[in-house]
């Protein structure tokens, strides 16, 4: 039966070489979430950053806690918040694959549809960089990660109140960007009017 | 799941990209890291796997350099070895083992210019890739100017050539031989269609020649190899041999019809340089020099009493620095910039520099 992550963290204050084990079990999820909101070569240099952070704050860490994910998860995003030119630089890379994708997958009769999915994901991109990084956060840990309510609370050290309030405002940008509403202009200027409203 | 936030999850990168295994060289590598820096193994982390010999490089702006040096080429820094000044950042990129530091331009940081500035390079990188295909693509679409084409050179290596964002000129370079051990053919769009048969000949013969398990970079050559330009070349040989010395590695000395040397190699503590005239690679320091060669050696007390001895210019004295070494500056006679060091202290992380 294998150790709990809070009975390693606790361990790992006596024996810090037990901090091994928590690396052994997270790198590889924490290396994926580096990569898909970054530029994949800083996926490394972040990775190392988050594990040492991690392990000179380990003693905060509430030992009660059987996992130690959405801690982890909290430490990478606050890692992420000096690389946001490079995220909005990789949304809109992945924006322009996807839509080159939808152009090239789609029979001749849906041309037209594929038009639009073509203005779709740059659009979506777009709005997703304007987003303040709070409400892009909460939404991508939830839509990318598949992180639970309550554990992107744990992870932003927010209310899950908070993070329900965040992600619907996040969704409802991403409604507002349907092919058929034809406001898209809008979306982004609101967003960029509202600014980034971080602490 | 299917609801209004379907878009946003499509737009993951690795639904859209076939989704690789992470590389487990990098959690290794990375692990690694971790648990000598929680061992405290990692003290003194600027010096640790730190070749005997690497390059510093000049910059006005250090932290834009950083930002390209490791988006456009690859590089990866040393995040704890970093060491923030109010007059600049130091900071120490890696690839593979070999590694390049880089900082502020000054005249009072050890009179080092930025090609910006000078305009001239002193000395030129050669950094040994394990791609170099993918690294040429890469540079290119970062920005990078080439100024070298990709190309496929007699003396067995596929190579280009960049000028950073500051004028600083890199070199990349892999072996032909592990090109074709990885089973990839250079890309013909590449070659070099002015080759001259004998050259392709000549090219040929090094491939057969070489094992067939070469490694990369070319046994006894560093990753990262410093190409210093001298005016004088066969002068430098003895000035270096006789002041610091080193040891010319004769059979790669290349003489001219008139019989001046063009250039050569020279071994440096267990690793090696070359040097050469001035050429479109870079000049002599006559307007600024724009890096500094940073060496161990295994007694830089005896080493510091010999370079004294002999003549040679010492800019700071042998001291103790913060950082855990015992270190010297001395220049050379047409101007290039040396620090000699021993690492003798390993100092804790965090340690305000």
């Amino acid at each position: 039966m294998d150790d709990s992550d809070g009975e390693v963290i606790t361990r790992s204050l006596a024996d810090p070489t037990a901090f091994g084990t928590l690396f052994d079990r997270y790198a590889a999820m924490l290396f994926r979430f580096f990569v898909r909101r970054v530029d994949p070569s800083a996926a490394d240099g972040l990775l190392s950053d988050v594990f040492r952070i991690a392990f000179e704050r380990r003693s905060t860490f509430d030992a009660s806690r059987t996992t130690a994910r959405p801690w982890l998860y909290g430490i990478a995003t606050n890692v992420l918040a000096k690389h946001r030119r490079s995220e909005a630089r990789r949304l809109r890379a992945t924006a322009a694959l996807a839509a080159r994708r939808a152009f090239q997958d789609d029979p001749a009769e849906r041309v037209a549809a594929a038009v639009d999915a073509r203005e779709l994901w740059p659009q979506l991109a777009e709005a997703i960089a304007d987003l303040p990084a709070a409400e892009r956060d909460a939404l991508l840990l939830f839509a990318w990660e598949e992180l639970s309510y309550d554990e992107i609370a744990l992870a932003l050290g927010v209310p899950v109140g908070t993070v329900r309030s965040r992600l619907n405002r996040g969704r409802g940008r991403l409604r507002e960007l349907a092919p058929s509403s034809g406001e898209e202009p809008s979306t982004v200027s609101r967003a960029a009017q509202r600014g980034d409203c971080d602490p | 799941m299917t609801d209004d936030l379907d878009p946003l999850r499509q737009l993951r990168p690795d639904r859209l990209l076939s989704d690789d295994p992470v590389d487990p060289q990098i959690l290794a590598r990375e692990r690694d890291r971790l648990m000598s820096t929680i061992t405290g193994t990692s003290a003194g982390a600027a010096n640790r796997r730190t070749p005997s010999i690497y390059p510093r490089l000049a910059y006005q702006d250090e932290r834009a350099a950083l930002e390209f040096l490791t988006r456009a080429f690859g590089f990866r820094e040393r995040r704890e070895a970093r060491m923030e000044h109010p007059t600049g950042m130091l900071a120490w990129l890696e690839v593979g083992d070999g590694v390049v530091m880089i900082g502020r331009a000054g005249e009072n940081l050890h009179g080092l210019h930025s090609p910006q500035e000078s305009g001239q390079t002193t000395m030129m990188v050669n950094v040994y890739v394990d791609n170099v295909d993918a690294h040429y693509r890469k540079a290119k679409a970062e920005g990078a100017r080439i100024v070298m084409d990709l190309e496929d050179m007699f003396w067995g290596d596929r190579r280009y050539e960049a000028l950073d964002p500051e004028g600083h000129r890199w070199h990349f370079g892999e072996r032909l031989s592990d090109i074709r051990s990885r089973g990839s053919d250079p890309d013909d769009q590449h070659r070099d269609p002015r080759m001259s048969e004998l050259n392709q000949e000549k090219m040929m013969s090094a491939i057969e020649q070489a094992e067939p398990t070469t490694s990369n970079p070319p046994s006894g050559s560093p990753r990262i190899l410093a190409h210093l330009i001298y005016d004088d070349v066969g002068s430098a040989i003895g000035w270096l041999t006789e002041v610091f010395g080193f040891g010319e590695r004769t059979e790669a000395r290349h003489v001219a019809g008139d019989g001046t040397i063009g250039r050569t190699q020279m071994h440096v503590a267990d690793s090696l340089i070359t040097i050469g005239e001035p050429s479109i690679h870079g000049d002599s320091p006559r307007r600024g020099v724009s890096s500094m060669l940073y060496v161990y050696v295994n007694d830089v007390g005896a080493h510091y009493r010999q370079a004294q001895a002999a003549g040679a210019t010492v800019v700071t004295e042998l001291d103790d620095r913060p950082w855990g070494d015992r270190c010297y500056q001395a220049i050379d006679p047409e101007g290039h910039q040396w620090t000699f060091a021993q690492h003798v202290r390993d100092v804790a992380l965090g340690h305000d520099h």
